[in-house]
């Protein structure tokens, strides 16, 4: 701004309209800036939020108004007046400095402004007011309308504890579960510090306490412990369920201990499988029957997987011919995820499924849970198409059976294989010929290890899969008629093995031993040292075959007293005991649980009657009984002895670990004197 | 010497004065100033008269009242609104919420006291009170009970409950149309029936540790609301062992099982199996005779164990029971003429049992066992076990001290081979239980339903027995000869008690406020029963009220001023 008097009266008009547009362009960003500062910090960061707008914009506003300076003034009467003809720079110069015609013009110049003293104006900024106005509009209305954050609720812990005056005291609580994706279930917030959530929920505490603690823990029952975290007035911790808990919330400094929670992880239940066509796991099929439905229906509580995988098996051969091929099929599901169908309708051609033998199914189903799905693996379904000559007798069971193709190749095989790679053993190489040879060494030891398991040997080439719902799925043949093999296992002693007498077993075992040599030679590329050993082993496996009785010990007669000679057929019975005919006790599945009953009746019960609970439930003696809720009770009643209540909740739970005694029987009394004269006077007559 | 004798001595002493004091008047007097002679004549006769009319005042004589009076007596549960009739003279007893300004009596007893000649009551409310009962003998009642509140009316607990034994508990409620319910001590509900017509119930748990155990009786409503719920107070006892004496006609799965029971349940058997050609298996058993058998509880026989005995052996078996064995004959096959007509000497109604009929069982997953159509569905049996349809199954009778039962049921042990062996040995723990011999020593007896402020009698105690409250203080106890060695006990907490001398019997109390209905029907019961008791005429009893004595007063200021009047005027005259 310049000092010159003239540019002060000249541009004080000017200077105070710019003044106004520029507050009038301000005013609304400043009134946004407070606005806004409110809405975020509340109603004094709003007040300083303005009061520093309205600074920023007094610092523009004064800046603003340097800019009508002499520089400005002179090109303006520049512009604007003619009559100037462009000398308006010769007012303000200096005079010393000017020649004398210079002095002249600005005489002249002069006088014209005296006589008519310019009229100075500025655009009004239009656009600059608009936007302004609409920048503030916006921000205002948008820091007015912007969705609150729901900030949570807590609701009042009703606990009712003592109120301490400076103890950290739980006032406000809220428990959200945010169960797992797969789930497809809402998180929720409860009001309440137990809760029931599906096994995986994440769960997200929000507490406050009265006066704030120094720090806050979520002790659970079984040792673990979740800090919490401060926030806004509140405190804070998160954990995922996992497995079913107790727990309690304890501030630092409070006295005494809060109550038990309980938390309930519910587990995932794996697909319950119904297969609904075939009717029977063995189906025999039908002359000329071409294609084979198969329709299995799966639930799930939260959903089963679209896709489930179908392995087929075709079995195809008969006796010692036997080869297997395996498929494996994708099905997509139908109907809701809680409850899908799976179908399929297999062309027996296509799966080369044409002459007698067996076309097993194998359907494995998976749930969608994360991070591992739990498979289950529905009933082997077989198919059966018959020999002709077995189907000629249909009907007879014992036909059937018969009929009923070995898995394994036989010894018989094994040698015809071995002579026939003897033939071939010019035309080979002699790569291939090991590699052949070493092949039926493989099938060799498949036969040895069979036979080895009837001895009592562990078997040592096959793995057994667990029947669970964990185990990978894995087709097992005639999973549906193999049930010895696959339960009974006879893990005998191998010395002692008691299912064959010992001829037979001393024939097996010779049989096993040749085997063995058989496959040493094969597996050296050897047929021909093999072939000796293999002939040797089948027939002994022929005797054994042939042998018709089974070996069983008798057990139990070892224990029986001597007979006494001097007293045999005499009659004479003094002496004779019945101990050895008394019925042993019966053992209560209890665990105790009356004993403990009656500790814990009367007066406060001692700590070792508590122990004595604590065991009973620990020893697996409490069946039936809640465990969680006996904890709870049990540390109920430790924390406060003389609390009534609390032992009759412990001992309710007691109770229901109870088994029933034997009926026993009570007597009755007799009435006295008068009681005896009464009968008496009866008679007893009719 | 009484107030009223030392009186009348006094007032003699007076007149004697009197007269005195007249005849020296009379004496001292100058003849012709002396009084007139008639007017002498009457203050001497005066004397007396005032004298005596005096002393009718201060003691007015009693006259006999007749008793036609009525009482009408508030008692607990009085309408605020009673219906009175003009004239009725109404007492409130302290339980009674009476309008005000009624009169109040601490008592019947009280009231009776202050009202002689009352002759019926009127008893208004729910009936009266064990305190005011004695007070009420004799006199007619004339009591309309009002219908009993809403709830539980009876409540009877079970008694002597053998460890794993069944156990019963009967009741009624009144104006209850929903459920009754059994709640067992771990909050398990053991059984529960729809409550109707005259709401009675009737309910069977199972005990199964000794000593005390809360069971609850909860009654619900149409909605499920809860409208009462009693403690029921269980005592599982543990007795001596019962001796019993088995003599099976042949082996088979019953003996097996049975003796399987009956050493899980801890008794002492003797077990004889005849396996024919007389051979015997299990343990040895002399002849019986009377001595022999003295020394068992319970004999259990079948018809083939009995045509083996011998005639002797069969006297002394009866002779044992009249003696007090118990004696249970078991129907396992077709009874012949000779085991029918011995059965019969025992009492028994007995049939040849050749026909067997189906025992309906009372579970759907239980069996269904065969039993021999006897005809055990006489009043001369008491029923012992019946089935779901109700037939009679086994029934006993007394004979002598002991009783007899026979058993029609054959193959009971399917029950333990199906899963319900509880069943099978709460069957016999309750018919042992019932057959066997009775035992002198018995515990002490303790009143039905004690509760916290209400007297109880404890009956068969001796010195020095003791009860502790359920804290843990003793109260001794003074047995009263005269009241058969019983002796009156005041709880005054609910909870456990255990009466305590050679072993503790716990029994437990009801508070206070407990079993409302229970105690308006048994005040009803109680005030009927003495109304029906009474004959409407007190035991004689002199009854008398003075009359009042403001007559004789004014008499006596009559008399009095007239013999002042005759002393003034004479001397005025003279």
């Amino acid at each position: 701004m310049s000092g010159d008097p003239l540019v002060r009266r000249w541009t004080r008009a000017v200077r105070l309209r710019g003044a106004f547009d520029d507050i009038t362009c301000g005013v609304p960003l400043v009134l946004a800036g407070a606005v806004l500062g409110w809405r975020l910090g509340g109603a004094t960061a709003g007040v300083a939020a303005g009061a520093i707008a309205a600074l920023v914009l007094a610092a523009i506003l004064w800046r603003r108004a340097r800019r009508f300076g002499t520089g400005w003034l002179v090109r303006q009467l520049d512009a604007t007046r003619g009559d100037v003809e462009d000398s308006a720079d010769l007012l303000f110069a200096d005079p010393a400095a000017l020649g004398a015609l210079q002095t002249l013009q600005r005489q002249r110049v002069a006088a014209r402004l005296a006589s008519d003293p310019p009229v100075l104006r500025t655009a009004r900024p239009i656009r600059a007011l608009a936007v302004a106005w609409a920048i503030g509009a916006i921000t205002i209305a948008a820091a007015l309308l912007w969705p609150t954050m729901p900030r949570p609720v807590l609701a009042p812990n009703t606990d009712g504890g003592p109120v301490l005056p400076g103890v950290p005291r739980l006032v406000g609580q809220r428990l959200r579960i945010v169960p797992p994706a797969y789930t497809g279930l809402p998180a929720r917030d409860l009001d309440t510090l137990d809760a029931r959530a599906p096994q995986g929920s994440r769960l997200i505490w929000t507490l406050a306490f009265s006066p704030e603690p120094r720090g806050a823990d979520l002790l659970f029952l079984d040792g673990r412990r979740l800090s919490l975290a401060p926030r806004a007035q509140t405190w804070g911790g998160g954990a995922v369920l996992d497995r079913s808990a107790l727990y309690r919330i304890r501030p630092a400094g409070a006295r005494q201990l809060d109550r038990l929670h309980r938390l309930d992880a519910v587990p995932d239940q794996p697909p319950s499988v119904v297969v609904r066509a075939p009717r029977h796991t063995l189906t025999i099929a039908t002359r000329g029957q071409r294609r084979w439905s198969i329709l299995v229906e799966a639930r799930d509580d939260y959903g089963v997987a679209p896709v489930a995988t179908l392995r087929l098996t075709v079995v195809s051969g008969e006796g010692e011919q036997v080869t297997f091929r395996e498929r494996t099929l994708t099905l997509g599901g139908i109907g809701s995820p809680r409850q899908r169908r799976f179908a399929v309708s297999l062309d027996l051609a296509a799966l080369g499924f044409v002459g007698p033998g067996d076309l097993v199914a194998d359907l494995t189903i998976a749930d969608t849970r994360a991070p591992l799905p739990q498979q289950v693996r529905a009933p082997s379904l077989i198919l059966r198409r018959l020999p002709a000559q077995a189907e000629q007798s249909t009907g007879l069971d014992g036909a059937l059976r018969s009929a009923l193709p070995a898995y394994l190749r036989s010894q018989r095989q094994v040698i015809n294989d071995a002579e026939a790679l003897l033939r071939q053993r010019r035309a080979l190489p002699a790569a291939d010929f090991a590699a052949k040879s070493q092949a039926i060494g493989w099938d060799q030891q498949a036969l040895r290890l069979h036979y080895g398991k009837f001895l009592g040997q562990e078997d040592e080439g096959s793995e057994h899969d667990l029947p669970t719902a964990e185990a990978p799925a894995t087709p097992v043949l005639g999973r549906a008629e193999d049930v010895l093999a696959e339960y009974g296992h006879t893990h005998d002693d191998a010395d002692s093995a008691t299912l064959f007498d010992p001829v037979t077993k001393a024939r097996l075992n010779g049989a096993v031993e040749q085997m063995w040599q058989s496959e040493l030679a094969l597996n050296q590329g050897d047929p021909a040292r093999a072939l000796p050993y293999a002939n040797r082993a089948l027939v002994l496996i022929k005797q054994v075959q042939q042998a018709t009785r089974i070996f069983l010990a008798r057990v139990g007669t070892g224990d029986l007293p001597p007979i006494d000679e001097g007293r045999r057929l005499s009659g004479v019975r003094e002496g004779v005991t019945r101990d050895d005919l008394a019925l042993a006790p019966e053992a209560s599945d209890d665990g105790g649980a009356a004993r403990i009953w009656a500790a814990l009746a009367g007066p406060p019960p001692s700590a070792g009657a508590l122990d004595a609970v604590a065991r009973w439930a620990g020893s697996g003696g409490a069946k039936g009984v809640d465990p969680l809720a006996l904890s709870a009770a049990l540390d109920a009643a430790r924390r406060a002895p003389g609390c009534g209540p609390c032992r009759e909740r412990l001992r309710a739970l007691v109770w229901q670990g109870l088994r029933r005694p034997p009926p026993g029987v009570a007597g009755r009394a007799d009435g006295g004197r008068i009681g005896a004269r009464y009968l008496d006077a009866l008679g007893g007559g009719r | 010497m009484t107030v009223a004798g030392v009186t009348g001595a006094v007032l003699a002493i007076a007149v004697a004065l009197a007269w005195w004091r007249l005849s020296g008047w009379w004496r001292l007097a100058q003849p012709q100033g002396r009084s007139r002679r008639w007017r002498v004549a009457l203050l001497v006769l005066g004397q007396p008269i005032a004298a005596t009319l005096l002393f009718l005042t201060l003691f007015p004589p009693h006259v006999a009242v007749s008793e036609h009076r009525t009482l009408t007596i508030a008692t607990r549960g009085t309408p605020r609104l009673a219906m009175l009739s003009p004239g009725d003279d109404l007492v409130a007893l302290p339980e009674a919420a009476a309008p005000v300004g009624t009169p109040r009596a601490p008592d019947l007893a009280s009231a009776l006291r202050a009202r002689p000649g009352v002759a019926t009551l009127h008893v208004l409310g729910q009936g009266l009170e064990p305190r005011d009962r004695h007070a009420a003998r004799g006199l007619a009642i004339r009591f309309d009970p009002p219908p009993l509140p809403r709830g539980l009316t009876a409540l009877a607990p079970p008694g002597r409950v053998a460890i794993g034994g069944d156990f019963s508990v009967g009741g009624a409620a009144a104006g209850v149309r929903g459920t009754a319910e059994l709640i067992d001590p771990g909050g398990a509900r053991v059984a529960a029936t729809p409550l109707a017509g005259d709401g009675r119930f009737v309910f069977t748990g199972a005990a199964r540790v000794p000593g005390p155990a809360l069971f609850r009786l909860r009654l619900r409503g149409a909605g499920g609301e809860t409208i009462e719920d009693a403690a029921v107070p269980v005592v599982a006892v543990v007795d001596p062992p019962v001796r019993v004496l088995y003599l099976a006609g042949a082996p088979g799965p019953e003996v097996k099982y049975w003796r399987r029971w009956a050493s899980d349940a801890g008794l002492s058997t003797t077990v004889r199996q005849a396996v024919g050609g007389g051979l015997m298996l299990g343990d040895p058993v002399p002849p019986l005779g009377v001595a022999m058998l003295s020394r068992y509880d319970v004999a259990i026989v079948d018809e083939r164990s009995w045509a083996a005995l011998a005639p002797g052996e069969r006297g002394a078996l009866t002779a044992a029971v009249r003696g007090g064995l118990g004696l249970l004959l078991r129907a396992t096959g077709p009874l012949d003429t000779s085991v029918q007509a011995g059965w019969a000497g025992l009492g028994m109604p007995v049939a040849d049992g050749a026909a067997t009929a189906p025992v309906r069982p009372g579970d759907a997953r239980e069996p269904e066992l065969t039993r021999r159509v006897l005809p055990l569905a006489t009043p001369r049996l008491v029923p012992l076990i019946r089935d779901a349809g109700g037939a009679v199954l086994a029934g006993w009778r007394a004979l002598g001290r002991g009783r007899v039962a026979v058993w029609s049921v054959t193959d009971d042990f399917a029950l333990v081979t199906s899963g319900f062996g509880a069943r099978f040995g709460a069957q016999w723990g309750t018919t042992l239980a019932t057959l066997a011999r009775a035992r002198a020593a018995m515990p002490a007896a303790v009143d039905p339903l004690p509760q916290a402020g209400r007297r109880i009698a404890l009956c068969g105690i001796r010195q020095g027995s003791v009860v502790f409250d359920p804290e843990g203080q003793d109260t001794p106890l003074l047995p009263d000869a005269a009241a058969g060695g019983c002796a009156g006990f005041w709880p005054r907490g609910a909870g456990w008690h255990t009466l305590r001398q050679d072993a503790a019997l716990p029994f437990y109390v009801y508070p206070a406020s407990a079993l409302p209905g229970i105690r308006a029907a048994e005040r009803q019961a109680a005030t009927l029963a003495l109304g029906q008791g009474a004959t409407g005429v007190r035991p004689p009893r002199a009854l008398s009220r003075p009359v009042p004595s403001w007559p004789w007063w004014i008499a006596f200021l009559v008399v009095a001023a007239g013999l002042w009047w005759l002393e003034r005027a004479g001397r005025s005259a003279s």
